[in-house]
C-alpha cells in the first residue's frame, strides 16, 4: 500500500502534468493582480462590497493582496520555489472560496461581480454565482496537485538543483 | 536499516521547514514591497480606510419575489380621487412635470450594500405611513420599469394591495390630461457657448464620485446626484450661497443626471441654474480641458475657477444624512 503510494508520488510524470497547471495558475494570478495594482481604490471598493472584513483591514488587504498574487503568479510560472508558491496560492484560493461561498451560498444572492479580474461594481451582468465558486475550486485542485506532487524539475527550481549538484560534484573532485 | 529511515525523515522535515520559510517569504516580502510602493505612489491608499466607500458600493436592488398589481388609467376614477399617487421617477423628471398632487419618492434602482439602504428607504417611505396599500398608486418610468419595481418594494414593505400604473406617469399626459409643472426650471447650455476657463462659474459634477475622480471639468465640485438624500444634504454645502445663475451642472450623457440635478436645484432656490447639454461627453468630445486621475499629471485642482474648494475630498466626505 505505502509502497505503491510512494511509487505514485515519486513518478516523474507529475513534473510534466504540473507544467500546464502551473502556467494556468500563473497567468490567472498575474492577470488578476493587474487591475488591482493599477487601481487600488477600485479593488478596495470590491473588498468592501463583500462586507466581510472590518473596515480597518480593507485598505491593507487591497494594498498587499495584489502584490502577493503578482509575485506568486510569477514564481509558480517560472517554477521558482514551486511548492511554496503553490501553498501560498492555495491559501489565497481558500480565502476567495470562503468569501465567494459565503456570499453565494450563505447570503443566498450575490448582487455584484466577484472583483476577481475587474472592479466588482463594474461587473454588471457578471454577478457571482456558484460557477465562480467552482472555477476557484478548480484552481485550488490544480494548486494542491502542484503543491503535493510537482518536484519543480521543469523550471528554475530544477535548474538551480542541477547547478548546485554539479558544483558539489566539482568540489568533491577538485 | 532504521537509521536510513530516520535520516530520510529528518531530511523531509528539513525540506518542509524550508518550504514553510519560502512560503512565508512569498507572503511577507511582496506585502512589504506593496506597502512601500503604496506609500510613494500618488494614488496610494491610506493604510486604514478613511472612508467606508459608501458612495461607491452600489449594487442593483435585490429582486422582489412578489409583483404588485398593474392597473390601467381607465380603470381608475378620473380624478384619481381617494388615491395617493407616488411618482417613482427621478426628482428631475418629477419636477419637469408630474400628475397633480403626486408625491415624489424616487425609486433607487441602485443602493448601498449595507443597512444604510434600509434606513434611507424608511426615510423615503415616511410620507406614506398610515396610508393603506390599496389607496396607493405608483407611477414610474415605463422604460426602466421603475413604477413596477417601486410598487414591488412597497409590497415588500407591507403596503398590501398597492398598484402601479400601466404606461408609467407618462400615461397621464398621454390621456390628454395636464401635468403639474413648476414655475422655474433649469436651462440647457451648449458647450460651444461656454468659455474654456468657465470663469465666474461654480461647476457641479452630478455623476458618481468614481467618475468624477477619473476626470471632470476643471475646478468642478462633486455632488453625486444619485446619492443625494434631499435639498438639505451636506453634499450641497459647496454651492450654498452661490446664486443659481452662477452654477453650471453637468452629468453623463446617458444617465442625464446633470439635467436632473439642475431641475432639483432650480426648484430649491437656485433659480436660473444651467446644465450642460450633452453632459460630460459633449464637453470631452469638443476637446475641452478636463482634469482628474485619468488625465496625465492632472491631479491638481485648477484654482480660481469658481468655488473649487471642495475637490475629491468633498466627494468622499459628507456622509449621507
Amino acid at each position: 500500500m505505502t509502497g505503491s503510494w510512494r511509487r505514485f508520488v515519486d513518478s516523474p510524470i507529475h513534473r510534466l502534468v504540473a507544467v500546464p497547471l502551473r502556467i494556468v495558475l500563473g497567468i490567472v494570478f498575474v492577470y488578476a493582480s493587474l487591475y488591482k495594482l493599477a487601481e487600488p481604490r477600485e479593488f478596495a471598493v470590491s473588498i468592501a462590497m463583500y462586507d466581510m472584513l472590518p473596515l480597518e483591514l480593507v485598505n491593507l488587504m487591497a494594498i498587499m493582496l495584489p502584490a502577493i498574487e503578482l509575485v506568486t503568479g510569477i514564481t509558480i510560472l517560472l517554477g521558482l520555489w514551486t511548492r511554496a508558491s503553490a501553498a501560498v496560492i492555495n491559501g489565497m484560493l481558500v480565502m476567495f472560496i470562503f468569501a465567494i461561498g459565503y456570499v453565494v451560498l450563505v447570503r443566498g444572492k450575490a448582487e455584484f461581480g466577484c472583483g476577481c479580474f475587474s472592479p466588482a461594481a463594474e461587473e454588471a451582468g457578471k454577478e457571482m454565482a456558484t460557477d465562480t465558486l467552482w472555477r476557484d475550486v478548480g484552481y485550488l485542485a490544480a494548486g494542491v496537485y502542484v503543491m503535493l506532487l510537482d518536484d519543480g524539475a521543469v523550471g528554475l527550481d530544477g535548474l538551480l538543483r542541477r547547478w548546485k549538484g554539479r558544483r558539489r560534484l566539482d568540489e568533491a573532485h577538485g | 536499516m532504521r537509521w536510513i529511515v530516520e535520516m530520510q525523515e529528518r531530511a523531509s522535515e528539513r525540506r518542509l521547514l524550508r518550504r514553510a520559510c519560502q512560503a512565508g517569504a512569498l507572503v511577507v516580502l511582496p506585502a512589504l514591497a506593496a506597502l512601500l510602493f503604496n506609500a510613494v505612489r500618488p494614488e496610494g491608499l491610506p493604510l486604514i480606510a478613511d472612508t467606508d466607500y459608501r458612495d461607491e458600493i452600489l449594487v442593483p436592488c435585490p429582486e422582489n419575489v412578489r409583483e404588485a398589481r398593474a392597473v390601467a388609467l381607465i380603470e381608475l376614477p378620473p380624478d384619481l380621487a381617494g388615491l395617493t399617487v407616488v411618482d417613482a421617477r427621478t426628482p428631475g423628471e418629477y419636477l419637469a412635470g408630474h400628475i397633480p398632487g403626486a408625491l415624489s419618492i424616487p425609486h433607487r434602482s441602485l443602493h448601498s450594500a449595507d443597512e444604510q439602504f434600509r434606513r434611507r428607504l424608511a426615510e423615503d417611505l415616511a410620507p406614506l405611513r398610515g396610508i393603506p396599500g390599496d389607496r396607493i398608486l405608483v407611477c414610474g418610468d415605463e422604460r426602466t420599469g421603475s413604477g413596477r419595481d417601486f410598487a414591488a418594494v412597497l409590497l415588500e414593505q407591507g403596503f398590501e394591495g398597492v398598484r402601479f400604473l400601466i404606461g408609467g406617469c407618462a400615461a397621464w399626459e398621454a390621456e390628454g390630461r395636464a401635468f403639474e409643472r413648476p414655475a422655474t426650471s433649469a436651462v440647457a447650455i451648449a458647450v460651444a457657448d461656454l468659455p474654456d476657463d468657465l470663469a465666474g462659474l461654480t461647476v457641479v459634477d452630478a455623476r458618481f464620485a468614481r467618475n468624477f475622480r477619473r476626470s471632470h471639468l476643471p475646478g468642478a465640485v462633486s455632488v453625486p446626484y444619485r446619492m443625494l438624500s434631499g435639498p438639505e444634504d451636506e453634499k450641497l454645502a459647496p454651492i450654498r450661497g452661490v446664486p443659481g445663475s452662477k452654477i453650471l451642472v453637468y452629468g453623463s450623457e446617458a444617465r442625464g443626471e446633470g439635467k436632473d440635478l439642475a431641475e432639483v436645484l432650480a426648484a430649491n432656490g437656485w433659480a436660473g441654474v444651467r446644465y450642460l447639454d450633452g453632459g460630460f461627453e459633449a464637453w470631452e468630445a469638443a476637446g475641452r480641458p478636463v482634469e482628474g486621475v485619468a488625465v496625465e499629471g492632472g491631479e491638481g485642482e485648477t484654482p480660481g475657477a469658481g468655488g473649487g474648494d471642495a475637490g475629491p475630498a468633498g466627494a468622499d466626505g459628507g456622509g449621507e444624512s
